[in-house]
């Protein structure tokens, strides 16, 4: 049984004929999400500027949606463009910011082992400190349940690539976890051993 | 189904579908091996973890007053409420403190730091001490541990302006630093302050709320929070 296109579908198709309030209705529907993947790519302050600048461009390139992957990777692949456009994706630290982080950061290493941050302070870090590229595709897998031809949609690549990146994505944040888990033991064994 | 397969087909299973035949010849093989058995918990476990992590969100002000204005040709569209927060966001980030700091005759006249803004608020100031300087010979961290600190930093940075919490944040030196005065000890100093953030809270309380919510203090540092006094402009 065929269910038609979904309903965002259908109101990018009345937007694309002209209809400003279908536009409106888009943008209450798919504002939060957009901001939700803008903030996991660029960062949380940017966020709400490119999700304007988003919807801004749903509304001028209308006339090129036309619905054969569905509404949210045409979206998506909108959103990550302008994100990538600003080039904002890498998120750029000052020198005094990242020589304070590395400061606390070596401060940790070697610091009391029962003050590790909690579980998910760690899986934040992890998706943090992920190239933008595997970031993205994890977010877009995990975090807005796209699946191998939604993932492809948006990245521009085939269903395979998309696929490939997933895993070796997963493979690094699981790398680097490891990194973030271990390194503290590691470091106090080491210098247990060097006493 | 090898091992190199399995772990595959696990990663398919939790972010597509796989077909029955995939799915049996796998669960035959994590019958069979322990190894990925470990693997497919494991990998489920971070699977589960990456969902339960906080979903970045409008600020609620935010959402409330978010209306998308549809282009017309000229205007440039936008949410009304976010234009005046991204303006304040600038303010705040750029500005204000370079002017408010500078204070040369023909300036624009700014409110002092510790004056209570409209909406109540009054200036802390977070002073980060430590954690432990570490021991000498101690190696580097991971470049991922730093590139991870660094985000975590900024992101709550970002957090705090996006609330208009944020007046100013700065580290400081960590070499040069003096004492002058009559202290009995004047001199260098060793001093465990690596850097200070003054915030806009209603109440201690609040402020303490924000201040928790600094990577700081789960990086092993110790968070001194003061308010500032209004002196009435001494």
């Amino acid at each position: 049984m065929s269910n038609g296109p979904d309903p965002d579908t259908r109101l990018m198709f009345e937007v694309r004929a002209g209809d400003r309030e279908a536009l409106a209705r888009l943008f209450e529907r798919n504002h939060g999400r957009v901001h939700a993947l803008c903030a996991r790519l660029t960062s949380w302050a940017d966020a709400e500027d490119l999700v304007q600048e988003t919807f801004l461009r749903v509304q001028r390139h209308a006339g090129t949606f036309h619905g054969k992957a569905g509404f949210t990777p045409w979206l998506f692949r909108i959103a990550r463009n302008v994100c990538n456009d600003r080039g904002r994706r890498i998120r750029q630290t000052s020198a005094l910011e990242a020589q304070w982080a590395r400061d606390q950061a070596t401060m940790r290493a070697a610091g009391d082992p029962e003050s590790r941050i909690d579980r998910r302070s760690l899986i934040e870090d992890a998706l943090a400190a992920l190239s933008p590229e595997d970031r993205e595709v994890v977010v877009l897998s995990r975090m807005h349940d796209l699946r191998y031809a939604d993932i492809a949609a948006v990245l521009g690549c085939s269903v395979g690539a998309a696929r490939v990146r997933l895993h070796r994505a997963i493979g690094r944040l699981r790398e680097i976890c490891s990194d973030l888990e271990g390194s503290p033991d590691e470091l106090r064994n080491r210098t247990r051993n060097n006493r | 189904m090898n091992c190199e397969t399995a772990r595959a087909t696990i990663v398919d299973d939790l972010a597509d579908t796989i077909d029955g035949d995939t799915r049996a010849a796998l669960d035959r093989h994590l019958t069979e091996c322990a190894t990925c058995r470990v693997e497919a918990a494991q990998l489920r476990s971070l699977w589960n973890e990456l969902g339960d992590l906080e979903v970045p969100s409008p600020a609620a002000p935010l959402v409330n007053g978010a209306t998308f204005m549809p282009d017309r040709g000229t205007a440039r569209p936008r949410f009304t409420m976010v234009a005046a927060s991204i303006a304040l966001l600038v303010g705040i980030g750029s500005g204000w403190f370079a002017r408010g700091a500078v204070g040369m005759p023909g300036d624009t006249v700014v409110p002092p730091l510790a004056s209570e803004s409209q909406d109540g608020r009054v200036p802390y100031l977070l002073l980060l001490h430590g954690p432990p300087s570490p021991p000498a010979g101690t190696p580097p961290p991971a470049e991922s541990a730093v590139a991870a600190a660094v985000a975590r930093y900024t992101a709550w940075a970002d957090t705090l302006r996006m609330r208009g919490q944020l007046v100013v944040a700065e580290k400081l030196e960590t070499e040069g630093g003096r004492l002058l005065g009559n202290l009995p000890a004047a001199g260098p100093i060793e001093s465990d302050i690596g850097g200070f953030f003054v915030i806009r809270a209603r109440s201690y309380d609040e402020a303490e709320s924000i201040a928790s919510g600094s990577p700081h203090i789960g990086y092993g540092g110790t968070i001194e929070l003061r308010a500032i006094e209004n002196t009435g402009g001494i």
